[in-house]
């Protein structure tokens, strides 16, 4: 695209000032053309199922760290307030509600890696 | 001494200062009491025990292949349902074979990768579980795999060293301990009993219970006895209990169990 300026907007520039807006604006251009072709070629390349497996399975793994993360704290809770009878309930509540979600993100991991396998 | 030194002797007034009984007992009686408390959920175990507490190192003992890993995931199962998630180091049986065993996988905690002999390697894991998922159970199985055997001429006093490295760290870190050992006796002899723990007397000397532990098979398919031998805490002296497998696990079985 190059420079677009007046002659007026370049008077307010020195000469080494304007190669380097013009040098800038040529790599920018590069840049975004770059991107673009990226862009066109993964939306065009063909759809593979274990792709999308394989980000679900990471997620899943993510959600599991995050869920014994939780279980954790619970139980550091459940110890400190230990002579409370309704936090030490309601952490228990807590730790096995995060078990049993536990249980489901491991039965899709398995999932996740049947599919993967299998595509 | 000098006079210098027997003058600052005379005024010492460190932690570690010497005190009356009526002093120290009312200072400990201000300080709280171990949170951690746990019982087995086998009632002959626990009636003798009166549960596990933070502090307390126990040993399981008995012949090989007599139930003394059953046991011990037994109490994990049931810990597990009181929100108390051991961490194992299971260095006898791979980690494949471990996890398998249990019958409905329990939340544990166990290290990816193990290193035997190494208690520097066994106090930073047990540490940096304690910081990451706030264990509180320790569970050893077992106890030959942390010294080296070959390399040890007296293996007997590496041991106590041990024994008393792992009580230092139970009330330290206030963390309930399971440690695994074998006996120096086979299945059919009687008089089994803590004296006959492998290798050193330094385990019973040092330990707060020992629970020993063997089949019976002249009782029926799957039953094993555990005894016991003896609780610091409670007083209690060789108390029997009926076992059978049921599910997976060892439950108390009616009998000749005490009361």
């Amino acid at each position: 695209m190059g420079l677009n300026l007046s002659d007026f907007e370049k008077s307010f520039y020195s000469d080494k000032e304007l190669k380097e807006i013009e040098s800038g604006i040529v790599a920018y251009d590069k840049l975004c053309t770059d991107q673009e072709r990226e862009e066109l070629e993964y939306s065009q390349r063909p759809f593979k199922t274990f792709n999308v497996y394989e980000i679900f399975e990471g997620e899943d793994l993510d959600t599991l760290m995050f869920l014994n993360e939780e279980i954790s704290f619970l139980v550091k809770l459940r110890e400190k307030f230990i002579k409370n009878k309704d936090i030490k309930k309601k952490c228990e509540h807590l730790i096995i509600v995060n078990q049993v979600a536990v249980d489901d993100i491991l039965e899709d991991i398995k999932y996740d890696r049947r599919q993967i396998k299998t595509a | 001494m000098t006079d210098d030194k027997l003058k600052r002797l005379k005024e010492y007034d460190g932690e570690d200062k010497v005190v009356t009984s009526h002093e120290l007992k009312l200072k400990l009686d201000s300080e709280k009491d171990s949170e951690v408390r746990v019982i087995s959920k086998i009632p002959g175990i626990d009636r003798a025990c009166e549960g596990f507490q933070g502090g307390e190192l126990i040993v399981i003992s008995g012949p090989t292949k007599n139930g003394k890993t059953l046991l011990a995931q037994t109490f994990t199962y049931n810990f597990a349902q009181q929100f108390m998630f051991p961490l194992w180091f299971s260095f006898e049986v791979p980690a494949k074979q471990f996890l398998n065993q249990f019958k409905d996988l329990p939340l544990i905690y166990m290290p990816q990768k193990l290193k035997a002999q190494a208690m520097d390697w066994f106090n930073d894991r047990v540490q940096e579980s304690f910081l990451k998922y706030h264990t509180r159970v320790i569970i050893i199985d077992h106890l030959h795999y942390l010294i080296d055997l070959a390399r040890q001429k007296q293996v007997s006093i590496e041991i106590g060293t041990i024994i008393r490295q792992l009580k230092t760290l139970a009330v330290q870190g206030d963390y309930v301990i399971f440690l695994l050992c074998h006996t120096t006796k086979g299945n059919q002899e009687d008089n089994l009993s803590y004296n006959s723990i492998r290798d050193s007397s330094f385990i019973s000397q040092e330990s707060d219970s020992v629970i020993m532990i063997r089949r019976t098979p002249e009782l029926g398919d799957n039953t094993a006895t555990a005894r016991v031998e003896f609780h610091r805490r409670t007083g209690v002296m060789e108390r029997f209990v009926n076992l059978a497998k049921i599910d997976g696990y060892l439950v108390e079985t009616m009998g000749d169990s005490d009361e």
